[in-house]
């Protein structure tokens, strides 16, 4: 046994003469470890940013209506990227889980914890790329670059500016009396509004400058406002809120 | 060269530094080694040999990837056993069948005090009832017989169980525990008493 184990050790030692083998450096498995954390890193991000372009999405309450106003093609362009930002969530997600695994200490949190540990991290990036509305930017650039792509803000401008089918939006020009105020839509058009028979979501400030969507009834040069809802849904506020003219803010970006 | 009376860390920085310290690494893991790759392949002493050479030309470039919170054996071990599993799968062959291994070799203390732990009673084993015991084990997946093997055979605590094969504590303890549920039940089905 003792001449095997002799054997064996100068075998191996041989070879790592022969061959001149030396250490992998202590920068390779820095390097390494870098590398494997950033590809975490990355994953969560991907994981975290899909999410909030959903959420993004979710938060618009009108949500339902789009396919009703839209084309075919643009309901699947729809579709796809309501997919693609899900296929985006899970996968980094997953790839976040297994690439934390390969971290140098990553197996032995348990598989639970992990678990928790990323979903933490994906709603974290998610909700703050939502609040940031880094979403927003990152749709712009995404349709700068790809324009199959459509950007939710700009179907939904096209859905709100359909007066003869009942939807307006655009940004209060001018508060005239309680029940009266003229709002500027997104071809420019100058709308006096009458609001005593209309119902106005609570969320909404009526204050000039700030956008809202109306939903009534087209009847000759007036609309007959039946309800008045704000243009970002829950948040109320839009990447365009602190701009002096939302209306063209919007329209240039989309 | 007194290679058993320096720390893990030491023997790692003075193979660093001087190269033909490697012999003592070797020398020091090799016939644990041995038998680890033999209960884990049933390879030839020849092909142990090969799987050793190649495993520890492994450890040696890997030196500095060397955490020093783990303990060198389990480290060592951890290389051994992916490059053993490495050739097994070369060779489309699965972990050896742990009834083919002697069954002296089983720490059977291990075994009684890890099948008490989920009765309560104190199981006393006479080599028939071992002999299930193994046949038992035999029948779960590789995954569970990678974790019995280092439990029983060598002897490994959970934590270096963990380390060596790089899963959750809370994965090898719940795997030995589902396995230990499951013997049990079917000793009693079998009718084998502790008494016989």
């Amino acid at each position: 046994m003792m001449n095997d184990d002799l054997l064996l050790s100068r075998r191996v030692l041989d070879q790592i003469a022969r061959e001149n083998i030396q250490p992998k450096s202590r920068m390779y498995f820095f390097l390494e470890a870098l590398k494997t954390w950033f590809l975490v890193l990355i994953s969560i991000f991907i994981g975290g940013h899909s999410l909030g372009i959903l959420i993004y999405f979710a938060s618009h309450l009108d949500f339902a209506l789009l396919p009703l106003f839209l084309k075919t093609d643009e309901k699947v362009l729809l579709l796809f990227s309501v997919l693609v930002w899900f296929v985006g969530l899970v996968l980094g997600s997953v790839f976040g889980y297994r690439r934390y695994r390969k971290t140098k200490k990553g197996y032995r949190i348990e598989s639970f914890n992990l678990i928790l540990l990323v979903i933490v991290g994906v709603f974290g990036v998610g909700l703050l790329s939502y609040k940031t509305e880094a979403t927003v930017y990152f749709e712009q650039k995404l349709h700068k670059y790809l324009p199959v792509y459509q950007p939710w803000e700009s179907l939904k401008i096209r859905v709100w500016s359909r007066p003869e089918e009942g939807l307006l939006a655009g940004s209060i020009l001018k508060i005239v009396d309680e029940k009266n105020i003229e709002m500027r839509d997104f071809k420019g058009e100058v709308w006096r509004l009458d609001l005593s028979q209309s119902l106005i979501r609570k969320r909404v400030s009526l204050e000039e400058g700030v956008l809202v969507k109306v939903i009534g009834e087209l009847k000759q040069n007036d609309f007959l406002v039946k309800e008045v809802r704000p243009w970002m849904g829950r948040r109320g506020k839009g990447r365009c809120f602190y701009q002096q003219n939302k209306v063209d803010c919007l329209k240039n970006n989309y | 060269m007194k290679c058993d009376e320096l720390s893990d860390a030491e023997l790692v920085e003075r193979v660093r530094t001087d190269p033909p310290y490697f012999e003592c690494l070797i020398l020091l893991f090799e016939s644990r080694l041995r038998r680890y790759v033999l209960r884990l392949t049933g390879y030839s002493s020849s092909e142990i040999d090969d799987v050793l050479q190649e495993s520890f030309i492994l450890i040696y470039k890997n030196l500095n990837g060397y955490d020093s919170s783990l303990k060198l054996q389990s480290w060592v071990f951890r290389i051994v056993h992916n490059k053993s599993i490495d050739c097994l799968r070369k060779r489309h062959q699965t972990i050896r069948s742990l009834e083919d291994m002697p069954i002296e070799d089983i720490d059977s203390k291990e075994i009684s005090d890890f099948l008490s732990g989920v009765t309560g009673e104190d199981f006393v084993f006479a080599k028939e009832k071992m002999q299930f015991v193994v046949s038992a084990l035999d029948a779960f997946s590789e995954e569970a017989k990678e974790i019995f093997i280092l439990r029983f055979w060598e002897g490994r605590d959970y934590k270096e169980i963990s380390d060596i094969l790089k899963k959750p504590i809370g994965t090898v303890s719940a795997i030995l525990h589902r396995s230990k549920t499951e013997i049990v039940k079917e000793f009693r089905k079998r009718g084998l008493k502790n008494d016989e």
